[in-house]
């Protein structure tokens, strides 16, 4: 535990442990209990090897439930044109606010960015696989890759803290999937800014997390196209707000 | 294929007297070293218990690691299913007496995708042709249905040498 260290009163442990909810082992027949049997282990809080702030599954699930459903700041209720578009709003408002609070930006990350980001990536599908002949390419809501799943996880590699353990199977999860897409976008604006050597706004940081800044930033066809729809939906969001 | 994994298990057989009991025994300081015996003041120290309870829970508690040696010939090392979910498999080291005092059941925890093959596999090589296996861990809850105290592990040492929660990335299947 790394003592003096805040942590997000959503969160269920002091900081540098996680949350382990009530769960049952199933223990197999073996030659000295050849019946088998099942324990129940209660909830706890368990340390992290590190120290470093992990999110799993369970918490971020249960961190939806208890405290999504009376958020401020929701993005705009318009659909954008799908069946589905309002369905995540609040999980978008949810892990938007989250990812401000822990990550503190410069500029606080608007729910709307997150929700065209959505619209442009999955169409709001969260079963969305990029390549369905390729269960690790993107997979979900924000369309996380499977290389990106395990940065977000590997606590040896880019990130240097606040990471989230997932199975490929979690990224089909929408709350689960948008936990992980807004923490990575953060992430992106990050490596954004190392790579322009300034401080980047948050639709450069989706440039990013789309693969095309430079493109964007150069206004070549590719920035255009790729970069459009996600532009068009931001902008029928914002207009919604001043309305 | 990790379904067949349930069913893999471990017996460790050693010739010793049956009357060894659960706790500490003479055997204990073969293994464990000075550092090993200084990792509890260590985490009191730096106040890190390994499992504590929720904040909003009312009960507070800690648990933090402590060494126990057993008896080799009564461990059993295996992969239990969570939630009935044969893919998701927790490597477990289980104690059992035949004389029906309580047993112990060491657990990793069940929220890592750990690739349980590959960690029973490194404690067999631990455990293998040992007389005595010393388990770091903490305390959980005692399980009256089964007679059991259910415990975390930290580490486990052998003469063999050690497996440690702190390389648990080596052991996580991260393809999943």
């Amino acid at each position: 535990m790394e003592k003096g260290k805040k942590i997000h009163p959503w969160r269920f442990c002091p900081p540098g442990r996680h949350w382990v909810k009530i769960h049952p082992l199933h223990i197999p027949p073996s030659n000295k209990n050849p019946a088998g049997s099942e324990t129940v282990r209660h909830e706890h809080c368990a340390d992290n090897p590190s120290g470093k702030d992990q999110l799993y599954p369970d918490e971020i699930s249960e961190i939806a439930n208890q405290y999504f459903l009376k958020l401020e700041n929701m993005p705009c209720s318009i659909p954008l044109g799908f069946d589905s578009g309002n369905r995540f709003d609040s999980f978008i408002s949810g892990w938007t606010k989250y990812w401000n609070d822990v990550l503190m930006p410069t500029e606080p990350l608007d729910p709307n960015l997150i929700k065209a980001l959505i619209a442009s990536e999955s169409g709001f599908n969260p079963l969305e696989l990029a390549d369905k002949k390729n269960s690790n390419s993107a997979r979900g809501l924000t369309q996380v890759t499977n290389d990106t799943r395990k940065i977000l996880g590997n606590e040896k590699g880019e990130l240097k803290d606040h990471y989230l353990t997932l199975t490929k199977k979690n990224l089909n999860d929408p709350n689960i999937n948008i936990a992980a897409g807004v923490r990575w976008l953060f992430q992106k604006k990050k490596l954004a800014e190392g790579q322009l050597g300034r401080s980047v706004s948050w639709i450069e940081a989706v440039a990013k997390y789309k693969s095309v800044l430079k493109d964007y930033i150069n206004s070549t066809p590719k920035g255009k196209k790729n970069m459009g729809p996600f532009l068009k939906y931001l902008e029928e969001l914002k207009s919604c707000k001043k309305t | 294929m990790q379904k067949n994994l349930v069913r893999i298990i471990l017996i460790f057989t050693i010739a010793l007297p049956s009357t060894l009991s659960f706790s500490l025994h003479d055997s204990s300081y073969d293994i464990l070293s000075e550092e090993d015996w200084s990792l509890l003041r260590q985490e009191k120290e730096k106040g890190t218990p390994a499992l504590s309870s929720a904040i909003s829970d009312e009960n507070k508690w800690e648990s933090y690691n402590e060494w126990r040696c057993f008896s080799a010939k009564n461990v059993e090392a295996l992969c239990a299913s969570v939630d009935d979910d044969d893919s998701h498999l927790v490597p477990i080291v289980t104690i059992q007496n035949k004389d029906g005092s309580p047993g112990y059941e060491y657990a990793l925890g069940s929220e890592y995708n750990w690739n349980c093959n590959k960690v029973i596999e490194s404690w067999s090589v631990l455990i293998e042709n040992q007389e005595s296996i010393c388990i770091h861990g903490a305390y959980l809850q005692e399980d009256e249905q089964n007679n059991n105290s259910l415990w975390y592990i930290d580490q486990i040492k052998t003469q063999n040498g050690y497996w440690k929660m702190e390389n648990y990335y080596d052991f996580l299947s991260y393809d999943e």
